[in-house]
This record gives C-alpha cells, structure tokens and sequence, in this order.
C-alpha cells in the first residue's frame, strides 16, 4: 500500500488542555480522507502539524515520505493547503494571486503561465481572472484557493473546512471541484469538516475525531453498516433510566441511548418497530410527541460512538458568526 | 531564491499603486504642513541661524516625514498581512525567513520612495530656495531611499511585538510623532539646550533629515559622509533585529 500521510502518535498539548491526543492513522495515495469531528475536536491542530506549522509536543508523521521535523521544506513542497480563514490578498487579482504563489515556489514564467490558465479554466474562474479578488462571491474566493493550493503540483493538498460558511449552493460546486481535482490532478486530499454530508459525500475514508483522539476509520459505508438496522428517533414528555431499561428488553432494540429530549434507539424494522415502542412507551405513562425512522447517517455513527450529537446547528451559528467576523474586517 | 523576494515585493508595489486613496492621503499631509505651518510661520519669523526662508527650510523636512509615515506603516503592514491571513499564505510556502524580509523591506521602501518622491517634487516646486542641481536631487533621494530602508525596519520590529493593527495607532502617538519633532525637519538643532540636542543626536532620523537638507540646499551640521555612515549603521543593525525577531514569530 502507497502511504501519503502517515502519523505515528501525534500528539499536541497546550498547557493543559490535549488538543490531540496520541493519533496515528495512514492516508493512501490518491484517496480523499477525511477528519470529521466536531469544533475543536483537534482537526486543525493536526492539519497544522503535518503543514509543518506545528511542532508536535509528542510522536511524529511523514508526508509523501518525508518527516514533518526533519525535512520541513521537501515537505512543504509536497504539499498544498486551503486554510480555514480566508487567506487571498482582495486588492491582487486573481491571476496574480496565483502568479504570487507560482513565483514564492519558484515555478518558472512559461509553466507558471500555461498551469494558471489551466487551473482557471478548471475552476472556472477565466472569466474573473483579471477581476481583483474584492468582487468575488464566497464561492469563487474558495475555489480561487483551491486552485492556488494545486498551483506547484503538490502531492497532497490539505483542506481545512473547506466549505465553512458557504450556502448549500455553493457547497455543491465546490464538493464537485474537490472531486475534480482529486482525479484529474491526482492529488491525496486531506479535508477536515464538521458537516456529516460533506464527509459523507467527499471521502474515501473517514476518521471520526472527538476530544484529540480517533474514534473509528473506515468507509462511510463500513461506518454506517456498523450501526445496522435502522435508526429511531424518539421525543418523549420524560426521560429517565427506567424507561431506557424498559425499551431496551423489547427484542427488536439493538441499541438505546438517551439524551435530554428523548431517545435514539437502532432497530431491526423500523416500521414494525415504531408502533410496538409507542404502546411500551404509553404503558409506562410517557407520551411520545415526536417520531423519525431513518437510515443510519455519519451523525447515528458519531453518536453512536462517542455518546454525543457533533451538533450542526452550532456548526452553522459557528460558520455564521466566521462570515460576520470576516465581513467586519473588511473594513 | 530571488523570486520570492521578488514576488513580495511586486505585492507590496502592486499595493501601494492599487490603494490610490492612501497616494492622495499622504500627499494631504506635507501640503497642510508645507502650505499652513510652512507659510504661516515662515511669513513672520525667520530664524537667525538659517540662511534660507522657513519654507525652504522646511521643504526637506518634510520629505523626511513622508518617508518617515509612510515607511513605518510599510513594515507593520505585516500585522495586517498576519489579521488578513495573507501571512499564512507566506510562512507555509519553503521559502527562508531572509527572502520574505528582504521582499517585505524592498517593497516597503518602494512604496514610501514613491511618497517620497511625490513630496520632493512638491517641495522643490514650491520651495524658493536656491535652484537645486542635479547631483544634489540624486543625492537626496539616495538618502531618501536609505531612510526608508531603516524605517521599514523600524516597522517590522514594531509589528513582530504586536499583535493587533489597532496597536499601529498607538506606536504612531507614542513613537513617530516625537521622533518626527526632534529630528530637526521643524526647526534647526544648532542652539538648542544641551539636553534637547542630546535628544537629537540619539534620534536616527535626524541624520535623514540632515542629509536630505544638506543635498537640496547645500547646508547641513554634519558632513554627508557622516550622515551616511551613522544611517547605514542604524539601518544595518535594524534589519538583522527585524529578521531575528520575525524569526520567532509566528503566521
């Protein structure tokens, strides 16, 4: 197996707080791996440590076969990366934020020319080019990114949430770049995100992230398999431990958690399942208000491992807050 | 190795000559000075130990000045590259610390020449001094360029102790005013009290201000060779302080 990305126990500690906590995993050549875990979970930490922006506090990783410590620039130029805040100078165009990336890699005039037309036009961005970068959409300013990222043929091109703060829209265009990139360019992508569909729908393999540490690795489909059956949402008036107990004796339940609101149960037919929890449900004097039966997704999976939601809806307020903030610098 | 030096520097021309807004803000400036203060001073005072009418006097002073605002925001405009994120861009690229310092100090300087330049031509239109050759006007730009250079550096060391752009402001109050008033562009130094003219001596841009006078109107205190010497020194020492200091920070 060709290895582009291999950790062996890194680790990162800031005084007291771990942010990540002995890691160690292998990206392959030519997949698209993906970190998924919540805010703060240790994704960019890790990405900064295999950027070489990072020293680790402990253990190691190489990167295209090079070690993040010892051989920092062969690393550097192995390597690309579209940052989580934006990182564009808005008073250069385009072209030229792209030539000033070409020339601080040292890529001579003719191939620096002929690789930002190319990569222009795969991010279709031609039009815009000699626009400057202050009148690009949120979009636009991504792929620009992206699209520098590749500028010097980097083996491994890591993408720190790369569509935090975009609409659904734009999302999409920017998934399907990746994806572009990742076959025609041939280039390993390193993505870390917080949004399930993204990790769902972009990655190869997938490492659930929480508190610094790996939980699982493995194909969206293996992960979602592991659940089995089918999964169950439940809003009850109470939630208290007999009821769990309760739930669970009935044949059909695979597995039970409880949470604030109710319960999230995995069972073996859903349709079948939901009438008969309803009437154990209403024999232990509990109303249910609310119910959902669904296939299991990455969140039943983070869920199920790590006994926590990775909460979206504060992913997005995050996002929402990122994008005011970057309005207000703007001046 | 150059190319990175270079793309810096383009960055920071393409800037300067992209923000027309700050071209025509910096020139408001040394006209306020040069047209009221100048005039207004010079049209009832003469001062007995200068030759020359106040305005003239005062002309190159100015110059300094220009050089003096516009170079010192040169080099903490790295915060702002850093608050940007534009930095990150820099640091991560497998390039050395000197390349980005030495783009960073060649493109800070180009833009404050070109201030710089702007000025001088201002002041020897509206300057009624004795008609400046060549050689002098050349002379005064070297130095002109030299001042640069070590403001630049003056910036960068203020930006690699600073974390926020807000603090810019700060160090123009607390730092580039009172250097701007005790080194002679404002009034001449030869009959100062002895603890002012102290003040003076130490204040490297002084031997700026001394300079460009003593290129465009032929009456300086010290010799050129001298104010080349000491600012030389100065910027030398400065520089390899900034590279140090930037060393350590981080994107």
């Amino acid at each position: 197996m060709e290895i582009a990305v291999r950790t062996v126990g890194l680790t990162k500690r800031f005084g007291e707080l771990t942010a990540v906590d002995h890691v160690s995993f292998e990206v392959r050549r030519g997949e698209i791996f993906g970190f998924l875990g919540p805010n703060g979970a240790g994704k960019t930490t890790t990405i900064r440590m295999l950027t070489t922006l990072l020293r680790p506090t402990e253990g190691t990783a190489e990167v295209w076969g090079h070690d993040i410590l010892k051989e920092r620039d062969a690393v550097r130029r192995s390597i690309g990366i579209v940052f989580q805040d934006p990182s564009l100078d808005d008073l250069l165009t385009g072209r030229e934020n792209l030539e000033f990336h070409g020339r601080i890699y040292g890529i001579p005039k003719a191939e620096r020319n002929r690789r930002i037309k190319e990569l222009l036009e795969l991010a279709q961005l031609s039009e815009k080019a000699n626009d400057l970068v202050r009148t690009y959409s949120g979009g636009m300013r991504r792929r620009l990114e992206i699209t520098r990222g590749l500028m010097h043929h980097p083996k491994v091109l890591f993408l720190d949430e790369p569509t935090l703060g975009l609409d659904p829209q734009t999302r999409r265009a920017v998934w399907r770049y990746i994806q572009r990139m990742n076959k025609d360019e041939e280039v390993t992508i390193f993505l870390t995100t917080h949004y399930m569909e993204e990790a769902d729908y972009l990655c190869d393999r997938i490492a659930i992230i929480d508190y610094g540490k790996i939980v699982v690795l493995d194909t969206p489909e293996k992960l979602k398999s592991y659940i089995g059956g089918e999964v169950v949402h439940l809003k009850t008036s109470e939630t208290n431990q007999k009821i769990m107990e309760k739930l669970s004796e009935e044949d059909f339940v695979q597995d039970i958690r409880m949470f604030r609101e109710g319960f999230v149960l995995t069972v073996k037919n859903g349709q079948r399942a939901v009438p008969r929890l309803i009437e154990a449900a209403t024999q232990l004097g509990v109303t249910v208000e609310e119910c959902s039966i669904h296939r299991p997704n990455l969140e039943d999976v983070f869920l199920h491992y790590t006994g926590r939601r990775i909460r979206e809806e504060s992913g997005e307020k995050l996002a929402f807050r990122a994008m005011g903030m970057r309005r207000m610098r703007r001046r | 190795m150059l190319s990175a030096t270079y793309a810096i520097w383009l960055r920071e021309v393409k800037r300067e000559i992209r923000e027309r807004g700050r071209i025509l803000g910096n020139l408001f400036t040394p006209i306020i000075w040069l047209g009221i203060f100048g005039v207004g001073l010079g049209s009832s005072m003469r001062f007995s130990n200068v030759r020359t009418d106040y305005l003239t006097f005062l002309g190159p002073g100015i110059v300094a000045q220009t050089i003096l605002f516009s170079s010192i925001f040169a080099g903490v405009s790295v915060i702002y590259d850093r608050e940007y994120g534009f930095l990150k861009e820099i640091m991560v690229a497998p390039i050395s610390r000197a390349e980005i310092i030495l783009g960073k100090v060649f493109g800070g300087a180009t833009a404050s020449m070109i201030q710089g330049t702007v000025t001088l031509i201002l002041v020897l239109f509206i300057g009624r001094g004795p008609p400046t050759n060549i050689l002098g006007i050349i002379s005064a730009l070297g130095f002109m360029l030299l001042l640069s250079i070590a403001l630049v550096g003056v910036g960068l060391v203020g930006a690699s102790r600073m974390e926020r752009a807000g603090g810019f402001q700060n160090i123009m109050r607390m730092l580039v005013m009172p250097l701007f008033f005790i080194s002679g562009a404002l009034f001449p130094l030869s009959k100062l009290p002895e603890w002012l003219r102290i003040l003076t001596l130490l204040n490297p841009i002084t031997y700026g201000v001394d300079a460009i006078r003593g290129s465009l109107l032929g009456v300086s205190i010290h010799p050129l060779w001298f104010d080349f010497l000491v600012l030389s020194g100065f910027t030398t020492s400065i520089i390899l302080l900034g590279a140090h200091l930037f060393k350590g920070s981080e994107a």
